[in-house]
């Protein structure tokens, strides 16, 4: 198949290595642009199926002209010719090549079948070489272009090629009856076919056009006038027009200043007379328009002169059973609240223009939009933001103005909400600046008294701006907790009663259920150590405020909440809704887990322990779980410290009593309490093990429907020996049939690593703190706490929200990387794997914008592009299989962020299962 | 109380999301029915077992138009209601709306998207938002998926789980000292059951997912005769013709999203089992009249920036 003809067409002139060895003398160039010229000037306009209609000369342009090379054995670049490269569908093979006609005699040069190796291609130099190690030749190859973009094209239809190579496996392509593959030169000795008929193939002559284009002597096939019978035409050009020439389209219509009026006027006239199909094509037109992709066509067309005539040409989409009426939508029940006047014209219309994107990117076409214009929206959206918010912070006046309203307007007005909501957009809107700015947006907002307004709005407001003014408090406390945490602090010295903290605990513990939820959040990040730069935990300022100013309303919630237990019907002044312990309760564990010191004193001092357990006894089963979590977490920590305490103190028994009313019922209670007793004897928690076996044995009968308790008993019988299975936290131990071996030695050293980062993060104790309890701990259990593996605290089931992450920066899953014919590579979602090209982080400023407008964005499935609908249909029919069984959703765990690691740590984490020897042994 | 449910569950199936407070307190009822569910529920046939459905809200209605209506057919939905389709509220306020009207004739299972994380990446998080204005929603929703029961056993012969087997797990008991109420972990079995693939391997292998692992032939076979059942019925992974049999239809993939995001081409499928657990696939296809994109009423139209 490999061959290397003609080799001395050029006479093989021994050169030296070639880069910039590719020096065209004038006259070449000018007698490929003359080709080039020629052959477009003949080539239809509309190309869908060029199939091979067009002569071998559309192959012959400047951009695709390569000088080829071959290493000899004496370390020299033989000089092989000239000619033009270009990708071709080999029948014989089935294959698809990379060939180098000769520009001379129209003979192949070099006949190359893609390899599907990865890496096997590489590029070098001014990026204008490709080069490869030929093995069937045996001998290097290099591919010396003219133009970098020819090579660029090339190395793009390589990789394509590639891809597609190893999502089908090969020769998949050959074998399809419905390949539409049609002979483009049978007469030559190989049967070269066209890769993609169906885009005007890699080279035909919808391409040469597309080089020609990128030559200096463009010329522009014009577009089909804007007219009732155009239509149609005008519509196949955006639709299936080949890729390149579908490209140039925006720039067509943006070149003409009266296009896009006149085509408007076109549309309105067909509204008037209700010319139903032909405003079925104007849909279909714009829609291929916005597919196309292009940001700058996008702006043109959400101008205000324009906007309402594109909304409204989407209108009518066929497939709609009632038409929604977007310009009414847009013109009557979107409304611009401008609650500080913004003078720079150019902003407010970068504004409306954001809102007019997110409309269409959600609102209209969000099923018809492909990835990349998806991203493009999305990319648009985020700098204009940027853009917007650092303009303002700008102008001299502007924050000022807004303070000063804020603080003028009377709360729970109309006006104070507004602004209110207003302050929550941009606070929004800023996390998504890069750091400096971000720094400086907030400072500024700070030095206006930031803090003060939302503590009013935290004393005065309603629910709404309650829940902006958590909003804002996140945006701040992501931006940099230290500046809030030291105004806290100031404030609580100043004023020490309906200051901010002391709101944000009444607000968690009387609020909504939504208000309660969102403070929570918050409460967790202020008490959250590894937030606490550089001071001890147990010398935190804010932190001793909260112990001891808040932490008894909290206890006092919860005593309270016992109210309800069994006089339901009496009337008790105020109730705790169970909804709102649960999530009291789930606060408490937070502190059991991350506080040791403090908290250990604090429930020792206020038998905290037992108010919660008390709870124990509340009707709502759910309330009742959460109280035997509450009991898991003080367990989790493994401290002698703790489970002497909890055996002094009983804690075991309510739990113990609710588990035997609950009978063999087997209901979330159930479980929990089995997961419970489960972990204590995982965990070999010798003075709990006793407890329970000694005090609890007589009931241990009923519980005949798992092995939980026998083998509990069975732990206790073995007088507590080494038992601990001596795993990593996160390793399982093999079940029946499966061996060991089947984890292979990474794995468990992953899971190893894994399990140690975990210990040290969980061990949120510093050594000041264990000295402290030193004293209580008598050596012996010491011993035992040595050996066990560290294992982690249960998880807070709301941690997953804890820092409300713009969604794409904190996933941790990755799910679904593919979605069916779509696979791997293919079709990618914008929003899912790879995130828009503007990720949160990414653009700070409007040069980044500027750039995105310059430079095409990056369209998401290359191969799918090159891809024929005959392939497309063979991939299908691979992937049919294929998929179900590849359908690689998700998780590389290393995407985890720092912060969510703590997230991992959960009961079952440590899951490990019953092993009969290593039990009896 | 069910005069109210059914409200709701009129309201729902004509696309319309629910107020606010009406979520909440749905999602009450719901959460104090769900603590009362095992992580292995126990179902008898007759039954209705479907797939992910992803937010495929009016796919959704036509797989009730081909399996019959909720409480005409007993359902079993092995989770992934939410995330890439246009419709996560809708759909999953729907399914839960049912469940909590007819406890014994819908039942609910996990899939590994009713989790926080994965719906704030993959569509339902931004949903909520822009439906609601406020979290609150997804908060409500997400309280929810905590409670939601791991599995279920169809007269005691054929399991079901959203992903697949443990090596952790080798008998159905032991999943019952599984503390489900929290956040899907990263490890372990409850996230194996929820993330595991059926794959052709030896014994256990590494999941491409990152998540969960693969398991082989032997290890479905040695769990099947372990646990005295027929056969695993899961879902987790589309498949183009909406079921797979694999190893010996010892185990089967279900999916029930046609032409999931919109763009896959697939069909969809359930699987209906009688009295005697016979099997019959409904193949359907994606619904032909989809009011697509429309716009949602709730979108919050005030602006200020």
């Amino acid at each position: 198949m490999e061959s290397v003809q003609g080799g001395d067409a050029d006479g093989a002139d021994e050169t030296t290595v070639p880069e910039n060895g590719f020096e065209f003398s004038v006259e070449d160039v000018a007698r490929a642009n003359a080709n080039a010229v020629g052959d477009a000037s003949t080539s239809p306009t509309v190309a869908p199926n060029l199939g091979g209609a067009t002569g071998d000369d559309g192959k012959m342009n400047a951009m695709a002209r390569v000088k080829l090379y071959r290493l000899n054995d004496r370390g020299h670049w033989d000089d092989k010719g000239t000619g033009f490269a270009s990708c071709e569908y080999l029948e014989q093979s089935s294959s698809i090549g990379l060939v180098v006609m000769s520009e001379q005699n129209q003979e192949p040069l070099l006949v190359h079948r893609i390899s599907q190796e990865r890496n096997f291609y590489s590029r070098q130099e001014c990026e204008t070489i490709i080069s490869w190690l030929d093995p069937e030749l045996g001998a290097d190859i290099a591919l010396s272009f003219q133009e970098g973009v020819g090579c660029n094209f090339i190395w793009e239809q390589i990789n394509s090629v590639q891809r597609s190579y190893s999502q089908q496996g090969a020769g998949a392509l050959g074998d399809n009856d419905d390949s539409k593959l049609m002979a483009m030169d049978t007469g030559s000795e190989f049967q070269v076919f066209q890769f993609e008929p169906e885009r005007g193939g890699f080279l035909g002559g919808g391409d040469a056009q597309v080089y020609m284009r990128m030559g200096r002597n463009a010329q522009i096939e014009p577009l089909p006038e804007p007219e009732l019978g155009n239509l149609e035409k005008l519509l196949i050009l955006i639709t299936s027009g080949s890729h390149f020439a579908r490209e140039r389209i925006p720039l067509q219509i943006m070149s003409s200043q009266d296009y896009l009026p006149r085509l408007f006027e076109l549309f309105r006239q067909c509204e008037d007379v209700d010319d139903i199909e032909s405003l079925h094509l104007f849909y279909a037109i714009f829609r291929g328009l916005v597919n196309l992709n292009d940001p700058n066509l996008y702006e043109i067309l959400l101008r205000e002169q324009n906007v309402f005539d594109f909304v409204g040409t989407l209108e009518y989409d066929p497939e709609q059973l009632e038409r929604v009426h977007h310009r009414q939508f847009l013109k009557e029940n979107v409304v611009f609240k401008e609650v500080v006047p913004i003078n720079n014209k150019l902003i407010r219309e970068k504004i409306h223009q954001t809102c007019r994107l997110g409309y269409l990117k959600d609102a209209i076409l969000p099923r018809v939009l492909d990835d990349a214009a998806f991203s493009t929206l999305t990319t648009m959206m985020m700098c204009n933001n940027v853009e917007v918010v650092q303009a303002l912070h700008d102008e001299p006046e502007f924050f000022a103005e807004l303070f000063k309203r804020l603080n003028e307007s009377k709360p729970g007005e109309e006006d104070w909400n507004d602004l209110v909501g207003f302050l929550q957009e941009l606070c929004t809107l800023a996390r998504h600046l890069q750091n400096q700015p971000r720094l400086q947006v907030f400072a500024t907002l700070e030095k206006h008294g930031l803090y003060d307004v939302l503590t009013d709005i935290l004393v005065h407001g309603d629910e709404y701006s309650q829940l902006k003014a958590a909003d804002v408090l996140m945006s701040s406390l992501q931006n940099d907790p230290l500046v809030l945490r030291k105004f806290m602090v100031e404030q609580d010295a100043q004023k020490p009663e309906q200051n901010m903290f002391s709101q944000l605990v009444r607000m968690f513990l009387t609020g909504t259920d939504g208000i309660q939820a969102t403070y929570l959040e918050i409460l967790l990040f202020l008490t959250d150590p590894e937030t606490m730069e550089g001071t001890q935990p147990e010398k935190d300022k804010l932190l001793e405020i909260f112990y001891d100013k808040h932490m008894e309303s909290i206890v006092a919630r919860i005593t309270l909440g016992k109210v309800d237990i069994g006089d339901k019907d009496s009337e008790v002044g105020e109730r705790v809704p169970a909804w709102s312990l649960t999530k009291i309760i789930d606060l408490m564990i937070f502190l059991v887990q991350n506080h040791a010191y403090r908290i250990k004193y604090f429930m020792l001092r206020n038998h905290v322990l037992q108010h919660v357990l008390q709870l124990t006894e509340r009707r709502e089963k759910y309330v009742v779980v959460s109280a035997v979590r509450f009991l898991r977490a003080c367990v989790s920590l493994k401290d002698e410290f703790y489970n002497r305490y909890l055996i002094k103190s009983n804690a075991f028994e309510p739990v113990m009593q609710v588990f035997k009313r609950n009978g063999d019922r087997y209901n979330l209670l159930n479980s929990v309490v089995l997961e419970l007793v489960d972990f204590i004897r995982r965990e070999n928690i010798r003075g709990l093990i006793h407890h329970l076996v000694e005090k609890y044995e007589s009931w241990f009968e009923e519980v005949y429907y798992v092995d939980t308790f026998r083998l509990l008993k069975l732990r206790y019988q073995q007088g507590m020996g080494p038992a601990t299975i001596d795993l990593p936290a996160g390793m399982m131990l093999p079940g029946v049939g499966v061996s060991p071996r089947a984890y292979g030695r990474e794995e468990i050293a992953a899971a190893q690593a894994l399990s140690e980062q975990r210990a040290r993060r969980d061990s949120s104790m510093s050594k000041d703190e264990e000295d402290y309890f030193e004293s209580d701990d008598d050596p012996a259990s010491d011993a035992v706490v040595e050996q066990m593996p560290h294992h982690s605290p249960p998880v807070l089931h709301f941690q997953g929200s804890r820092f409300v992450p713009p969604p794409l920066q904190h996933s941790v899953f990755t799910d679904e990387v593919d979605t069916g014919p779509t696979h791997g590579e293919l079709g990618k979602r914008g929003r899912s794997m790879s995130p828009p090209p503007c990720g949160t982080d990414f653009l700070a400023s409007g040069e980044a914008c500027e750039q995105l407008k310059r430079s095409k964005p990056v369209i998401a499935s290359p191969a799918e592009e090159s891809l024929t609908a005959a392939q497309r249909n063979a991939f299908k029919a691979q992937t049919t299989q294929n998929v179900a069984e590849e359908n690689s959703e998700e998780t590389p765990e290393e995407k985890q962020p720092e912060t969510d690691v703590k997230q991992t740590a959960n009961p079952t984490s440590s899951w490990v299962t019953v092993d009969e020897s290593s039990e009896k042994s | 109380m069910s005069h109210e449910l059914d409200g709701w569950i009129a309201q729902l199936r004509r696309c319309e999301p629910l107020d606010e407070d009406d979520v909440r307190r749905l999602c009450q009822m719901a959460i104090e029915i769900m603590v009362e569910e095992s992580n292995v529920q126990m179902i008898d046939s007759p039954v209705t077992i479907c797939g992910d459905i992803h937010g495929q809200f009016y796919d959704l209605l036509e797989l009730f138009k081909v399996g019959g209506d909720c409480p005409d057919t007993n359902y079993l939905f092995m989770g992934d209601f939410v995330d890439r389709g246009f419709y996560s509220v809708e759909t999953f306020l729907l399914l839960l709306a049912l469940k909590v009207r007819y406890p014994d004739r819908m039942y609910l299972i996990r899939g590994n998207h009713e989790c926080r994380q994965i719906t704030q990446v993959y569509g339902f998080y931004d949903e909520c938002l822009r439906k609601y204005g406020s979290v609150n929603v997804w908060r409500y929703c997400t309280d929810v998926f905590d409670y939601i029961s791991l599995s279920a056993l169809i007269d005691n012969k054929i399991f079901c789980v959203h992903g697949g087997l443990s090596p952790s797990i080798t008998t159905i008991d032991q999943i019952r000292t599984i503390d489900r109420k929290q956040e899907v972990p990263h490890e372990g079995a409850m996230c194996d059951l929820l993330w595991s693939d059926p794959e052709d391997v030896a014994g256990w292998g590494l999941s491409p997912r990152g998540a969960g692992y693969l398991f082989g032939d032997d290890v479905c076979t040695s769990f099947t005769q372990t646990n005295g059942i027929d056969m695993i019925a899961r879902a987790h992974q589309l498949v183009m013709e909406g079921y797979k049999w694999m190893f010996n239809k010892r185990l089967v993939t279900v999916w029930s999203a046609p032409n999931y995001c919109y763009r896959c081409g697939n069909v969809a499928s359930i699987l209906e089992l009688d009295e005697n657990l016979a099997h019959d696939f409904k193949v359907f296809e994606a619904a032909p009249q989809e009011a697509r994109g429309a716009p949602s009423k709730r979108v919050a139209p005030d602006y200020f920036l």
